[in-house]
């Protein structure tokens, strides 16, 4: 077979704990699948540190039983193989089924966890058709509670929690937790468990209820990313010392933060309130002020509620200080109510490099009828530093070629001195009719708008 | 070249010169240099490894010294100068796994482990990972010559009770 007089090293000839860390690569899935290669390889995967059970991954089980049965044959299969481990520790463990399992499999779960040590925990029974909190507030007496075994854990680095309670203040050993996400749970005490997680480095909460952040404090210096996603607070605002954030993304009801820091190089801010009803004459003031708090942002995502509230501020024109944003991403249903919004944003941008504007298809709040003509609103030149210099690309996605598009767009076109592309983006699965129209119209906007750079391209892609 | 240079010998008698800041990379060379029992003149031996992996190693290393370095000294450099350096290194690990066997491959990576690179042995298993993922079992076995000890009824017992993740 082989002439050499050497043995080639092969696969399987590695020493087992290599052989895992190659494994500890693969998603736990392809782990599992080496169990089948021969006796050996099916010892090593009996050891696989990085342990992933999804219900969702198993959706390809024989389509003929109902979905019962197939829920307890995998929690079956989950029991059965954690009872076959062999190893002596576990990276991460993430067990995701919808709904709570039974008490008896949980503490079993659990405790397998805790003994192997685990650094990576995520527990997800939350159900799929949940839409808000309340939804899940609604079922909270079903909820699982974490056993107390789980408290003694000293070596999490990251914890994900979703409708599966536990105690905060009996959290207490979080030295060396990097990131933690907590959804569809009440989290009362947070405020706490963040002043004994020095290293946290990542923070997500979402459809979460009575959170009572009070603070962020430079305590948590390190945090780079800061996600809330449809909470609900139960304190008034929320003090934020951020010196080295990264991302911050809110999305929800308006919630006032007051900031304290925020990095200088804050790489992205996402504002979405499109889940908030209510306003007063203050909010426009106040938006502006967050607006100003992450001017650092490099790229900028807003919502509609947003830009039809900014014009309410003190200041219609511009924030206090420019931003040093360059992506800008409008989400707008672009109607007259948004427009000084808009301008505004384009205004305070000098830097500005790329201008997206997602045409939402869904109407925002009703406002008061703006007090210009909207026909006209786009037609005069304002002078605007981005379009005189920085502003190269513009990309209009959902493009379907309506008037208002067609104002800002001939705006855009006319006035951007160094455009260099402008992108259409026809929407997702739209009717032939529709897209000869936007086609036209397209055509249209490419030969008859009058440029105001002669590097221009304009493009027309299918959604 | 204002660092320091360091022999490093394989276990079939070859030498190598490299920076010391290159091995470095190694935790093991690394501890060696601190406690001071390398001797100016005289060639580390290193007996697990053979001269042609220990190229390949001090190649890698070599590689990522260099990127240390412009770390350092552009702190304030722009994302995008970030990124496209990031891509060059990528480009370059995958040309470098790219130019081996998988013989080669599993000797690099008990040559990485043996000289705890912790960076090395994640690129050479994540790229031998990624040689088995998606695959079917059969083609695994072939790509890797691993022998199946299995009786047909034994294989499709496993299979049956990982259903789960044949699925």
């Amino acid at each position: 077979m082989d002439s050499r007089s050497e043995n080639p090293t092969e696969l399987s000839s590695l020493p087992d704990y290599v052989l895992l860390m190659i494994i500890a690569n693969l998603c736990f899935k392809d782990a599992l699948k080496t169990s089948v290669l021969s006796k050996k390889w099916r010892n090593i995967s009996r050891r696989a540190t990085n342990i992933s059970f999804k219900e969702s991954e198993c959706a390809t089980l024989s389509d003929s039983v109902n979905e019962d049965t197939k829920r307890i044959a995998f929690i079956h299969y989950v029991r059965d193989w954690v009872s076959k481990f062999t190893g002596f520790f576990v990276e991460t463990f993430e067990f995701c089924i919808s709904k709570p399992v039974d008490i008896e499999t949980f503490n079993l779960l659990i405790e397998f966890a805790v003994s192997k040590n685990v650094k990576n925990l995520i527990l997800d029974f939350a159900d799929r058709s949940w839409n808000y909190s309340d939804d899940a507030k609604a079922e909270a007496t079903s909820m699982l509670q974490l056993p107390e075994c789980f408290y003694s854990l000293t070596n999490l680095e990251s914890l994900s929690l979703s409708f599966c309670g536990f105690d905060p203040s009996k959290l207490v050993r979080l030295g060396s937790v990097k990131s933690l996400c907590f959804r569809w749970i009440q989290l009362n005490g947070i405020t706490s468990l963040l002043s004994k997680a020095p290293l946290l480095q990542s923070l997500r909460i979402k459809n979460c209820w009575n959170v009572d952040l009070e603070s962020i404090t430079d305590f948590n210096n390190r945090l780079t990313t800061l996600v809330f996603k449809n909470n609900r607070f139960s304190v008034p605002f929320s003090m934020l010392d951020l010196p080295n954030i990264q991302k911050f993304k809110y999305s929800g009801q308006v919630h006032y933060f007051q900031f304290l820091q925020v990095n200088r190089s804050l790489e992205e801010a996402y504002l979405d309130f499109s889940e908030e009803v209510k306003y007063d004459e203050e909010t426009g003031t106040q938006l502006c002020n967050l607006l100003y708090d992450l001017l650092s942002a490099r790229t900028l995502t807003v919502c509609p509620f947003l830009l039809q509230l900014i014009q309410q501020s003190e200041d219609p024109i511009r924030l206090k200080a420019p931003m040093e944003t360059r992506q800008l991403i409008l989400k707008t249903s672009l109607l007259p109510d948004e427009y000084i919004g808009i301008r505004l944003l384009i205004n305070s941008s000098p830097h500005l490099e790329t201008l997206s504007l997602h045409i939402l298809l869904r109407r925002p709040h009703d406002m008061e009828p703006p007090s210009f003509d909207p026909d006209t609103y786009w037609s005069y030149e304002f002078n605007h530093k981005c379009l005189k210099k920085t502003l190269k690309v513009v990309e209009f996605w959902n493009f379907s070629g309506d008037m208002n598009e067609l104002y800002l767009l001939k705006f855009l076109i006319n006035y951007g001195r160094g455009l260099e592309r402008v992108d259409l983006y026809l929407p997702r699965g739209v009717q032939e009719s529709a897209r000869r129209i936007a086609h036209a119209t397209a055509q249209m906007v490419g030969t008859t708008f009058e440029r105001g750079s002669n590097r221009l391209g304009i493009y027309l892609h299918n959604g | 070249m204002s660092s320091n240079m360091i022999m490093l010998k394989s276990s079939d008698g070859a030498s190598f010169e490299i920076e010391e800041a290159a091995a470095r990379k190694s935790k093991i060379i690394a501890n060696m240099i601190e406690v001071e029992c390398v001797d100016e003149d005289k060639a580390i031996p290193l007996q697990n490894v053979t001269g042609n992996i220990l190229a390949l190693v001090i190649e890698y290393c070599n590689k990522h010294i260099v990127d240390d370095d412009d770390d350092v000294a552009t702190e304030e450099a722009s994302e995008e100068e970030e990124e496209a350096k990031k891509k060059k290194v990528d480009d370059w690990e995958a040309e470098f796994m790219n130019s081996m066997s998988l013989e080669t491959m599993f000797e690099l990576l008990l040559a990485a482990n043996y000289l705890n690179i912790k960076s090395l042995i994640d690129l050479v298993c994540q790229t031998i990972a990624n040689n088995i993922k998606d695959k079917t079992p059969e083609e695994v076995r072939k790509i890797f010559s691993i022998e199946n000890d299995f009786t047909p009824e034994e294989e499709e017992e496993i299979r049956k009770e990982n259903a789960w993740a044949f699925g």
